[in-house]
């Protein structure tokens, strides 16, 4: 029995026009049609054909199909629910705050605001700004209006984490959130002496979070290639310190002003809140593409990758965090990072019903499905920048990928790893 | 200025929300931004047709007599708009409109028959140029009464005649004896209304500027007889869903780049833009990003993902360019 049996699936076999039509329309020439890449074969994909892909594609159309059909009145409710609690606690924090010079007032302030503001950027601004409530036509909760309580500025964050890292997942040099500029998360990323010390960096960065999304958002890195002139990159850096300080303001002045006496206390916690919100939502990032299992790419794949592929693709790059509905909210239901990949403009309130599906897809085509409790995910990360400050790396995280195969398949890797080590490296 | 600094010191509270927000957020109708009225009464006015009262917010901007409005309305969680003429003088306390359920009109049923007093409504600015000074003939067929209201209401003109044609029990029949104008009933049962029935009915019709509204047919032939007269006539059309051939493409324009591309059905509207030298943004290109979003202005594209066909004429509709194609000819504001 599999959780698509209640349904009449349309026939795998065949691949419906629509996706025919969006193949072409994106890679002229596709998978199977003649110079087609073959860049798309990866240890986790090597026993598939170009039909199981495409067959996997289509099923997967077809679970985009059936709840983006059936979107209404009760999704519309969710997300306004979503919003209404949202303020509801963080006009309850900042009240609380207010009077922070006495100590319940201050912890109970404290942590509203922070979770407040850690709905308001994860389950409710992240997804506003993919589109996903934009079919409701609602020119007040629309991916093109909205603008969140980030420093980052929405339509800067649209184009590096919509656009590049959404489109490019985990491919390198072409996906920048791997490793964000800083850090070494992947083995195949060329090592530096900074890395040394990049536990720390690590650390640092979490405290500092939205203020390093903020600058990563930038893309000063453009300059520094000489893509960019630094004129060029003023004003974008202008828009966004205006924000910043905006934010600051807000925060650090203007409600400890209206606090009183309890001003210190009530900057305390302001600056409390956002720590939470950057510590929380710097762990609930790293769980999702960072894990040790989790797969990158090479720059070839993307030649003339198909939907099929780039949905596969999603799925090997991305990993989901196992727990309660709190904690799904609480991370903006990034812990389906992998439906959210497949799926990035669908609501997420939908992602948790379609998980046990695309875990089935993934079960039937012997495909990795990335999954685990938060500890492990987190500490899988953790363990990786530590291991990753040093040189090499690419053993043992190749052992911790393979280990992460569907077994039998584990077995097949291993035969054609030690094939590969006996030839002698000619080619 | 005192107002100035107030209204910066209160957007540095509510940054990156606008205070508007926050007022919308207690109460809907306080918004400026976007503008909403409440339904505060209902009236059967007709078989099918139900007249709306709306105590509007803070955005509403007023109307001219005649004009018409956009009411917004979320239906299975959809944002949906259609038009209504405007029945109440700018004066009122109220706005009044009505609305006939049309047969498979999810929004018109909606509104004539489920909507009940304190339901919030969007509305859309008041539009339309339809008025016309001095001695006036009005015509109207069926709920095309609606706009005669408003201007008679607004008290546009002192001198008109009214003949209004229906079919069996008019739309707004109790509302037809109080109007500042002399008033002929006809009823259509035993046929349309034809322009030779206005000698009889109204002698100096030739003297008068001739205002018409009512199904397309009546629109056709009073124009008509107008112009063979050498009389002004002024028409409010109700425009019809435009008829989206299925399977076609058509040319799609960009208004702010001002560039027009003939498209396919299958072509997605960036592609095709781009093809004809548009500087369209872009990002993804399959419709995951919504780098590429546009307002679609008219006609109506379908996407290539589900197949839907989205319309300008449901409102504010954005469409990826990368993911839809021409369903007839179309305007985008990119």
């Amino acid at each position: 029995m599999t959780a698509l049996d209640h349904r009449p699936l349309t026939d795998p076999e065949v691949i419906p026009d629509h996706v025919t039509r969006i193949n072409e329309a994106k890679t002229p020439t596709g998978p199977g049609r003649p110079g087609a890449s073959t860049a798309h074969i990866t240890a986790s994909t090597a026993h598939l054909s170009v039909e199981d892909i495409e067959r996997i594609g289509s099923e997967l159309e077809a679970i985009r199909d059936e709840v983006m059909s059936s979107l209404g009145e009760a999704d519309a409710r969710y997300i306004r629910r979503v919003i209404r609690t949202q303020r509801g606690l963080e006009i309850a924090g900042r009240i609380l705050l207010l009077g922070a010079l006495f100590p319940p007032a201050f912890v109970l302030g404290s942590a509203s605001l922070g979770v407040a503001k850690i709905l308001e950027n994860m389950e409710i601004g992240h997804n506003v700004l993919h589109g996903q409530w934009d079919w409701m036509r609602d020119p007040e909760i629309h991916s093109t209006t909205w603008e969140w309580d980030h420093v980052s500025t929405a339509s800067s964050w649209q184009q590096t984490h919509n656009y590049l890292h959404h489109t490019y997942t985990n491919v390198h040099n072409k996906d920048r959130d791997i490793g964000y500029n800083v850090l070494r998360v992947d083995p195949d990323q060329p090592w530096h002496p900074t890395h040394l010390w990049q536990t720390v960096t690590n650390l640092g960065l979490a405290l500092i979070f939205e203020y390093g999304i903020a600058a990563f958002d930038l893309e000063i890195d453009q300059v520094q290639r000489g893509e960019k002139t630094w004129a060029e990159k003023m004003p974008e850096i202008r828009v966004m310190l205006r924000k910043a300080g905006k934010q600051a303001l807000k925060d650090y002045v203007v409600f400890p002003a209206l606090s009183g006496p309890s001003f210190v206390p009530a900057l305390v916690g302001g600056l409390l809140a956002n720590t939470i919100r950057n510590v929380w939502s710097h762990a609930v990032i790293f769980c999702g593409h960072f894990p040790v299992e989790v797969e990158t790419f090479d720059e070839e794949r993307l030649e003339n990758e198909s939907q099929a592929e780039w949905y596969v693709r999603q799925m090997l790059g991305s990993a989901n965090i196992e727990g309660s509905a709190l904690l799904h909210i609480m991370t903006g239901n990034l812990s389906h990072q992998i439906e959210h990949h497949l799926f990035p403009d669908m609501p997420s309130n939908h992602y948790a019903a379609i998980a046990p599906k695309v875990r089935d897809l993934c079960r039937r085509y012997g495909l990795p499905y990335h999954s685990g409790p938060m500890w492990k995910q987190y500490g899988g990360v953790l363990w990786k920048i530590a291991r990753l400050s040093f040189p090499g790396g690419h053993e043992t995280i190749d052992k911790r990928r393979r280990r992460a195969l569907p077994v039998g398949r584990k077995a097949a890797a291993t035969l054609r790893r030690l094939r590969q080590r006996a030839v002698p490296q000619a080619a | 200025m005192i107002a100035g600094v107030l209204a910066r010191a209160t957007r540095a509270l509510t940054t990156p929300l606008l205070p508007d927000d926050c007022l919308a957020f207690v109460n809907p109708l306080w918004s400026v931004r976007v503008p909403r009225g409440r339904i505060v009464a209902t009236r059967p006015v007709g078989p099918s047709t139900t007249e709306l009262t709306l105590r509007t917010g803070a955005g509403w901007g007023g109307h001219r007599p005649g004009q018409h409005v956009g009411l917004g309305v979320d239906l299975g969680g959809r944002r949906h708009w259609r038009t209504y003429s405007i029945t109440s003088a700018p004066t009122d306390e109220h706005l009044t409109v009505s609305v006939t359920a049309v047969p498979d009109g999810s929004v018109s049923t909606h509104l004539a028959r489920v909507a009940r007093p304190g339901d919030l409504v969007g509305l859309g600015p008041a539009a339309g140029g339809f008025t016309a000074e001095g001695s006036l003939l009005m015509i109207s067929g069926g709920s095309g009464i609606t706009p005669m209201l408003g201007l008679l209401r607004g008290g546009t003109a002192d001198d008109v005649v009214l003949v209004h044609s229906g079919r069996g029990a008019h739309v707004h029949a109790d509302d037809l004896a109080g109007l500042p104008a002399t008033v002929h009933r006809h009823d259509s049962t035993t046929g349309h209304l034809r322009p030779a029935d206005l000698d009889a009915l109204v002698p100096d019709w030739r003297s008068r500027t001739m205002l018409v509204c009512g199904p397309a047919g009546m629109l056709e032939t009073f124009t008509a007889a107008a112009a063979a007269a050498g009389v002004p006539c002024v028409v409010e059309r109700f425009r019809p869903p435009e008829p989206v051939a299925a399977g076609t493409g058509g040319t799609v324009t960009f208004t702010t780049s001002g560039v027009t591309a003939e498209a396919d059905a299958v072509t997605p509207l960036l592609r095709a833009g781009e093809d004809a030298g548009a500087l369209l943004p872009s990002g993804c290109r399959m419709g995951i990003c919504h780098t590429c979003v546009g307002r679609l202005t008219a006609g109506a594209v379908r996407n290539l993902h589900t197949g839907e066909l989205e319309t300008a004429d449901d409102g504010e509709v954005v469409v990826r360019t990368c993911v839809s194609a021409a369903a007839g000819d179309c305007a985008v504001d990119l």
